[in-house]
């Protein structure tokens, strides 16, 4: 299935492939991306990275790090 | 995922597996942040206390959460911002500190590099690098800074300056002191920094030692404060950006490992402020602010940039 992903930090929107059933967390670890670096948004509400994922969602990963 | 406490969706999952809503988070994170303040001290009743705001979100959370806390003791508690002079960040930065001090009535003490040292940190790092001066601009700021900001709070009678640093902050100094080998540095952390009291010196405190730099930003976000994520443009060349990036790839191999690395440091801790306290501070000839050499290392950056100005340099003092 297919997820579109907007990242902060790096301000782009990628299309990512996943597996059905998956989940933010593998999101993630698809992206390479540390969970501790990341606030998941989904349908404008923060999530965990427990929460499942379906065909064209659109997930936000804003950035927690700030810098200076 | 639901909240364990009322079934309502989860925003956060905390490192012992506890699933939260956004009003159980936040009352996860206050309690946090009143136990470390309770139990290290930090903050004793009556202290008047004095904000470090760079405008990022830890301080701008920091703040919102102290007045607050001080309700009934708003005459006790005020915001400190300075202004290093960075172009495209720190003025940006500032303008929404600006708003938020001004929209909740908080006192605003607003400092800059430009008059109080006579150049700005862009001015600084030019003439750094155009006459290999070989001073870096992390350097250059976070010294200048910490020396304001000290003189300012004492100054104004404040007997502690609170600052937003938090769990990920604290593990990557720690991490970069050990791995370049300055102990007498470690010494100088912990929710409650310092090693030697002297009258010149106002103690730095941090009340989100315990909370890591994720848990602040959401709470940032859930208490209403506007993030931005404009990153400083110098932090490219900054080797805590290195240590940062190293520890948040370990977490997510080792999940804890940012906290497992700071708790024990503070087992530690104790020992090093013992070995380091010893040793005797003098005053700066040049400012006079406490300083373990002749000249403090505010006035050393000072008097290396200002034969490229051509001099009306004001210390501040």
């Amino acid at each position: 299935m297919k997820v579109k992903v907007f990242i902060q930090r790096l301000r782009e929107t990628r299309v990512v492939d996943l597996e059905e059933n998956s989940r933010i967390e593998d999101l993630l670890k698809t992206l390479r991306i540390s969970s501790s670096e990341v606030i998941p948004v989904k349908k404008g509400v923060i999530v965990t990275e427990k929460e499942p994922l379906k065909e064209g969602d659109e997930v936000k990963l804003l950035s927690v790090v700030s810098g200076g | 995922m639901a909240c364990e406490d009322c079934e309502k969706r989860a925003v956060y999952i905390s490192l012992s597996g506890r699933s939260l809503c956004s009003k159980h988070f936040k009352k996860y994170f206050e309690k946090k942040v009143i136990r470390t303040i309770k139990r290290h001290g930090l903050i004793e009743y009556g202290e008047r206390i004095l904000v470090a705001c760079s405008g990022g979100k830890d301080s701008t959370a920091l703040l919102s959460f102290l007045w607050r806390l001080m309700k009934n003791k708003r005459e006790n508690i005020a915001a400190i911002a300075v202004d290093e002079g960075i172009s495209g960040y720190r003025d940006v930065k500032l303008r929404g500190l600006v708003e938020f001090c001004e929209e909740n009535n908080i006192p605003l003490n607003k400092y800059s590099f430009k008059e109080q040292y006579g150049f700005t940190l862009d001015e600084a790092v030019k003439i750094s690098r155009e006459n290999r001066l070989k001073i870096k601009p992390c350097y250059i700021c976070g010294v200048l800074r910490r020396s304001l900001i000290n003189t300012y709070a004492r100054r104004l009678g404040f007997s502690k300056v609170a600052t937003g640093h938090n769990l990920d902050d604290e593990a990557q100094t720690i991490l970069m002191n050990y791995l370049r080998g300055n102990p007498s540095l470690l010494a100088r952390l912990g929710p409650k920094t310092g090693i030697v009291e002297d009258d010149g010196f106002v103690q730095r405190v941090k009340p989100f030692y315990f909370c890591t730099e994720k848990e602040d930003a959401i709470y940032a976000i859930l208490t209403g404060i506007e993030v931005d994520f404009v990153e400083c443009p110098y932090h490219v060349e900054n080797y805590r950006l290195e240590i940062r990036d190293f520890l948040n790839r370990l977490d997510s191999i080792i999940p804890g490992v940012k906290h497992s690395l700071v708790n024990n440091f503070l087992e530690i801790l104790p020992l090093l402020k013992r070995e380091y306290s010893a040793r005797s501070i003098g005053r700066c000839r040049v400012c006079g602010n406490p300083s373990a050499g002749e000249v403090c290392r505010a006035c050393m950056i000072v008097e290396k940039i200002n034969p490229f100005l051509g001099g009306n340099v004001n210390l501040g003092q």
